[in-house]
């Protein structure tokens, strides 16, 4: 009887607000129902978004027909999860993932659902694992926080260096390497070509179009000059190693770029125009020139002009 | 000395086999196969680059506290030998002993700690307090030649600390210093000395200043100056600004230290506006200055969500001209299947007052499909044109697989 008049309330608000209204504390408290009662299809559902609300079949047993609607809003899903394998495989009960919800006076379509954070607290690569894709189908596209706008990729150092705790529940040590250390590139060099158009083949790097775009070969001096990313974030620059390796490959002393030269490039007297470039934008010198931390051509000049000053 | 760390880790994880029961496995292994045509010894040839990576994590060796890590990769070509073929690059294998708020890890590992950027085959020691932490480091710099090698610390060496708090005066703090040492195959050293100060705090959860300063000791001088705010001035507008200078990264003992240098500076103003939920627009601004010239970068970035995004670039002044126009995309065909593509237009001044611009363009075109929740199959094709190659098609396939035991699972 007492379920007929709350049947009947709620159908009545139902039809008066246009929503549905249900409490969930009344049907577990006091009727004391369990959640299969109701939401059966759980302990079968193998994908995230099988109806896992119940029909008018089961608010039949105790409603009549006609009373109640069961018409409740489902939120989209594009996750894996598979009910039935922590239901009945792992045996999990229900409240450590829907926690509260046997108390809520309303529908819990959303607010039932448990917080990534709640997942987290098995997903922590100890008890289950952490993988976003165990979950996610492209957490890359999917996951993206609000924090990530474009240029997120060369403006994160800040938040990255002094709060790591906001980007490990997503990112790996290892995903920092994929990029600060090249692990996504697939090493293309360490052949040996003479020729100009050889050498520019030869880049040691190539990008799968995840960090650098796959001409960036012809781009990275602009960038570099431009300042759009510090190149020594990720690439050791102390020895000279990285840029010589297609810059000065095995020593050969390499292409004299176009505007180097002229009258004005190194005059009789003073330092000229390479002079005035070098105190500028000594890196982009050191690019080319930089023989781990030595460079026979520039000595040729500089190291009479040293021994002439402490004359 | 290899040889001995290397049994010894093997004697050490033998020896926990005994009481491994509850050790847990998490790893990934990822394949891939790059095709693609270049100039071989004297004509062109087609490579088949074969790359195999294996992420492995191995917890509760023993005891709970106990854990191993790595993250290394393979690779070798199919087709032509290039040289170092096969090749193996070990980017992290350490040994973590984790208890109450401390850890120790042993190995070679990446050390993200303010001033101290890089790997080291070393010691760290992190702990964690309420609302601060501390990391204490030391290591041989890795071999410049990437690979599995172990590095000697008279030949290269890091070591450090750094001290974080993040609830004092309502912001977040960090004070760091680290010394690297690399010695030269002409005998001298290139050192580098560097303390660095950085500050972030946030405004009413809405708006955030950050400000960080590096002090190079060796030169005597602020390597690095740099100041970003981020201001959100409307429910779907924000302001971002940021100053920056900096000297060269020229370390101490280099040839080219003893030459003059001039810092650059570089302001850059960002604005991020919201159009819907979906649908952003991005547009930046840098003026760069250096000491006689000055160069110039733009960008505007139109994106709806994660999944379309069209943005445009240019450069000029200093770091000469060039125009680009980028777009990628990504749409779900199904519920494991997707196809994502990438774009790339550009023309560029090969160099300065060049009478014509090279033009560039590349383009991938890509199925992702996720047959189980622990696999990944990858496809994509790409194609290329530069003043190298008027037509280069590539094609690219990979494969990864994500494998798990955990706690109790046999």
């Amino acid at each position: 009887m007492r379920l007929l008049i709350i049947g009947a309330w709620a159908a009545l608000l139902w039809q008066e607000a246009g929503a549905a209204v249900f409490s969930h504390r009344r049907h577990v408290e006091q009727e004391e129902l369990k959640c299969r009662d109701c939401h059966a299809a759980a302990w079968t559902s193998t994908q995230a978004g099988d109806e896992l609300m119940p029909g008018p079949a089961a608010c039949a047993d105790c409603h009549d027909p006609g009373q109640v609607s069961t018409a409740f809003a489902v939120p989209a899903r594009n996750i894996l999860f598979n009910h039935r394998q922590h239901v009945e495989t792992l045996k999990m009960s229900c409240e450590p993932c829907h926690a509260g919800a046997g108390q809520r006076e309303a529908p819990a379509p959303v607010a039932g659902l448990p917080l990534m954070a709640t997942c987290m607290g098995c997903h922590n690569a100890q008890a289950a694992p952490r993988e976003c894709e165990s979950c996610h189908l492209q957490p890359r596209a999917e996951l993206k926080p609000a924090s990530h706008q474009p240029g997120w990729k060369t403006g994160h150092g800040p938040e990255a260096r002094l709060s790591d705790t906001s980007c490990l529940p997503c990112h790996r040590v290892s995903e920092c390497q994929e990029c600060h250390e090249g692990a996504l590139l697939s090493e293309l060099g360490g052949l040996r070509q003479a020729p100009f158009a050889a050498r520019l083949e030869s880049v040691k790097g190539q990008a799968l179009l995840e960090v650098h775009g796959l001409n960036y070969r012809f781009l990275h001096s602009l960038e570099a000059r431009g300042k759009g990313s510090d190149c020594a974030t990720c690439h050791e620059l102390e020895a000279g190693d990285f840029c010589a390796q297609c810059h000065n490959p095995g020593g050969d002393p390499g292409i004299r770029p176009v505007w180097h030269g002229g009258a004005d490039w190194v005059p009789l007297q003073g330092g000229g125009r390479h002079a005035r470039l070098a105190r500028q934008d000594l890196e982009n010198c050191i690019s080319c020139h930089d023989l781990e931390g030595r460079q026979p051509t520039c000595q040729q000049c500089h190291r009479a002009g040293e021994e002439e000053d402490e004359e | 000395m290899q040889m001995r760390i290397a049994v010894l880790s093997v004697v050490l994880l033998a020896g926990l086999q005994q009481s491994t029961a509850a050790m847990t496995v998490d790893g990934r292994l990822t394949s891939s196969l790059y095709s693609y045509e270049a100039l071989g010894d004297s004509a062109a040839a087609t490579f088949l680059r074969g790359t195999q990576g294996l992420r492995l994590d191995l917890g509760q060796l023993g005891t709970p506290a106990l854990s191993v890590h790595t993250y290394m990769q393979g690779s070798t070509d199919f087709r032509e030998e290039a040289d170092n073929d096969p090749r193996l690059r070990l980017y992290h294998a350490y040994f973590s002993w984790k208890a109450n708020a401390a850890e120790v890890q042993v190995g070679r590992q990446r050390i993200r700690a303010g001033a101290g950027l890089g790997r080291i085959d070393g010691v760290r020691y992190a702990r964690r307090g309420q609302g601060w932490d501390l990391d204490l480091y030391a290591g041989a710099l890795p071999p410049l030649d990437q690979g599995a090698g172990l590095g000697v610390w008279s030949e290269g060496n890091m070591w450090g600390a750094r001290v974080r708090a993040s609830r004092w005066l309502g912001a977040q703090f960090g004070l760091s210093f680290a010394r690297r040492q690399r010695e030269l195959a002409s005998g001298s050293d290139l050192v580098r000395q560097l303390f660095s100060l950085e500050g972030r705090r946030l405004v009413r959860n809405k708006h955030s200043l950050y400000m960080r300063l590096d002090y190079d000791q060796k030169k005597g001088e602020l390597q690095r100056s740099q100041a970003e705010a981020r201001l959100a001035l409307a429910p779907r507008l924000s302001l971002q600004a940021s100053y920056l200078r900096r000297l060269p990264a020229v370390y101490e003992g280099s040839y080219f230290s003893s030459f003059p240098q001039d810092a650059y500076q570089e302001a850059e103003a960002s604005l991020y506006f919201s159009a819907t939920a979906q649908v952003r627009l991005a547009a930046s601004f840098a003026q760069i200055l250096y000491a006689d010239e000055n160069a110039q970068r733009l960008g505007l970035i139109l994106s709806s969500g994660t999944h379309y995004s069209l943005g445009y670039y240019r450069t000029s002044g200093y770091a000469r001209a060039s125009d680009g126009l980028a777009g990628n995309l990504y749409y779900r065909l199904a519920r494991n299947l997707s196809v994502n593509g990438q774009l790339d237009l550009a023309t560029f001044e090969r160099y300065e007052e060049a009478e014509e611009r090279d033009g560039l363009a590349s383009g991938g075109l890509g199925l992702s499909w996720k047959p189980v929740p622990a696999g990944l199959l990858e496809a994509q094709v790409q194609a290329l044109r530069n003043p190298v190659y008027s037509s280069d098609l590539r094609f690219l396939l990979r494969g990864s697989w994500h494998f798990f035991k955990g706690e109790g699972e046999k």
